[in-house]
């Protein structure tokens, strides 16, 4: 598989036409190297670790860009991701991120372009800002990657069961495997909104005059979006995001996202007459952001329900997260964000009512200071809390280089 | 001793009549430049971002020899000249910066009007400069002053692929070719000097002129 994916990413970006400078396609490469020295105790570190085992808090790592320009209206976007703290079974197709975008028209005043390929995450607005150069802290909201206990490829067998394994998701390896049957395969639990890894599919992606819009059909869903070709099960996930600029600075978007997200190792254990498409993820989501001078504030919020076979209730899940930003005119910025995951209470079988998993809250805050053109230095500060007893809160101090090439 | 000293004052006077004024010869520079086609055209940005942070419709094909300066060096040109006392402009408009490449005399204030109907920021880390004008909207705009000859290179946080250089230079004798590539430098004190052509993607070439008293020297140079 590995010698396979590097097969394609070569072939497609050197060994496909004349050079540079020719007629023909136009390749640029880029490249995006980051370093962290951290302060933190472990179980900090854990609470970010991505299902790769790499993190935004790795000490090293580097993302590979190799766009081609076919022609003025198709171009490729790929990019790789190496990290050296990943965990080695995690296949390469996890780090290689590909897609075709086709622009129909582009106008001054509306513009259409259809993406194929493994596609960006088709909601909200975090993506572009996860890459550690737009990023002015070093952590992810938690909406776009905390596992929470629920799984996609094992049921808990009631509410109970998934009672009982709370704060369990955010590792594979100390999940104690939940009684309502599955697959053995160790996965870390499902986030609401898994931004690291993209999904396979189609999009038309485009904007109408203080309008724009999104409409992507994609193999996985947003918490467990497939990292190869291969689907997990039969269905497919509709995404929408509308935008609209109402005033210069400012911009307000509703997301939403709906379909199956169980493993279709799960089907011997489905409720009888029932089938994986009819158990859903959906999400719901509105972003805003306002700009003036040196100032920004942004914020997203969702409301995400999984529908699991041996729960009466949905599972809901609100998530959310406010950022804000200061730059000085020496572009040294202050930046502070804020996320949380507030989980709905469920009946626990034994007449009393708990949340289904335990709520989360982080606290972000750093300043970061571009060194030179394309280098940028960061020193951030982080702490992540769940809400359950016993629990620290511990904070991580990060020291952080990237640079871009 | 008189006698002496009869011979040697109107000698040490006409020896410091150069250093005391401006030669009054002054001739000219004229030629053409040739310039290889851009290596690399533009590439689209990676993520698609909405009207709010992308420019919607065709790029225009950058003007390849108004990204290109022309201008002298020389020890006899090392003095302090006084900088325009209106502002330069450098427009923000269909999401490119306009110009792309200004060349301007050390201790000239650039002013930066946004004539898109959406947010722009005005930054730079590189080149001797480092400030950020912060974001403004359509009809604002911000000033800069640059003091040192440097490349300044000028970015927009919010829309990554707008990129724009300012060559602040120590003398005045600096210039553009027209759409043909030809170019001019009238009023240059006659002497030696080096005469660059710089263009930011495609580097830089000189060659060495000397400028007539009167009249104009023909050269050639090639990016």
């Amino acid at each position: 598989m590995k010698t396979r994916c590097w097969g394609i990413f070569l072939s497609v970006l050197i060994g496909s036409g004349p050079a540079t400078g020719q007629p023909g396609p136009v390749r640029q490469f880029s490249g995006l190297s980051t370093l962290n020295l951290n302060l933190a105790d472990q179980e900090a570190l854990e609470l970010n670790k991505l299902r790769r085992g790499d993190s935004p808090f790795s000490n090293l790592q580097l993302t590979l860009f190799g766009d081609v320009v076919f022609a003025p209206r198709l171009a490729l976007f790929t990019q790789l991701l190496i990290d050296p703290s990943s965990r080695s079974y995690a296949s390469l197709s996890t780090y290689l991120n590909a897609y075709l975008r086709y622009t129909v028209f582009s106008r001054p005043l509306a513009d259409l372009h259809l993406q194929a390929g493994k596609l960006p995450t088709s909601f909200g607005v975090f993506g572009p800002r996860a890459y550690q150069d737009k990023n002015p802290l070093v952590g992810l909201p938690l909406m776009y990657h905390y596992f929470t206990s629920l799984r996609s490829n094992q049921l808990p067998a009631d509410a109970a069961d998934l009672l009982a394994h709370r704060g369990q998701g955010q590792t594979a390896l100390g999940f104690t495997g939940f009684k309502g049957g599955g697959s053995s395969q160790l996965l870390a639990g499902l986030p609401v909104i898994y931004e690291p890894c993209w999904d396979f599919g189609g999009a038309a992606i485009g904007s109408l005059w203080r309008f724009e819009y999104l409409l992507a059909l994609t193999q996985g869903t947003l918490s467990d979006p497939r990292a190869g070709p291969g689907d997990n099960n039969g269905g497919l996930q509709l995404a929408a995001r509308l935008g609209l600029v109402p005033i210069t600075g400012a911009l307000l978007g509703l997301s939403l996202a709906r379909g199956p997200y169980l493993d279709r190792s799960l089907t011997p254990f489905l409720p009888p007459g029932q089938e994986l498409e009819d158990f859903h993820q959906q999400v719901v989501g509105a972003d805003a952001e306002y700009s003036a001078g040196r100032f920004k504030l942004m914020g997203e919020a969702a409301l995400n329900r999984w529908e699991s076979p041996h729960i009466a209730e949905d599972l809901e899940t609100r998530a959310f997260y406010l950022e804000g930003n200061y730059t000085l005119r020496s572009r040294l910025r202050f930046a502070l964000r804020y996320s949380g995951l507030r989980f709905a209470r469920i009946d626990d079988g034994a007449g009393g009512r708990a949340t289904w998993d335990y709520d989360v809250d982080r606290w972000e805050g750093g300043l970061s200071y571009p060194l030179y053109e394309g280098v940028l230095g960061k020193l951030a500060w982080q702490r992540t809390r769940l809400d359950r007893p016993g629990a620290e809160g511990p904070a991580i101090w990060t020291l952080q280089l990237t640079s871009s090439f | 001793m008189c006698a002496t000293w009869r011979w040697w004052v109107p000698a040490l006077a006409l020896a410091l009549v150069p250093l005391a004024w401006e030669p009054a010869a002054a001739g000219a520079l004229a030629g053409t430049l040739t310039l290889k086609p851009a290596a690399k055209p533009k590439v689209p940005p990676r993520y698609y971002l909405g009207p709010y942070r992308s420019a919607r419709g065709e790029s225009a094909d950058a003007a390849a020899f108004g990204e290109v300066v022309i201008y002298l060096q020389g020890e006899t040109l090392n003095r302090k000249y006084p900088p325009p006392a209106q502002p330069l402009k450098m427009i923000q408009q269909g999401q490119q910066f306009v110009p792309r490449v200004l060349p301007v005399l050390a201790g000239t204030t650039v002013e930066f009007p946004n004539q898109d109907n959406f947010y722009h920021n005005v930054f730079s880390v590189a080149g001797g400069e480092r400030f950020d004008l912060g974001r403004f909207g359509q009809g604002e705009s911000a000033v800069q002053t640059f003091t040192k000859p440097a490349v300044v290179v000028i970015h927009c946080e919010i829309h990554a692929d707008m990129k724009a250089y300012i060559l602040v230079l120590d003398n005045p004798f600096f210039t553009q070719p027209d759409a043909g590539g030809r170019f001019q430098l009238a009023g240059v004190p006659a002497g030696a000097y080096t005469l660059r052509a710089w263009h930011p993607t495609q580097g830089e070439q000189s060659v060495p002129v000397v400028v007539p008293e009167t009249g104009t020297a023909e050269v050639g140079l090639s990016l």
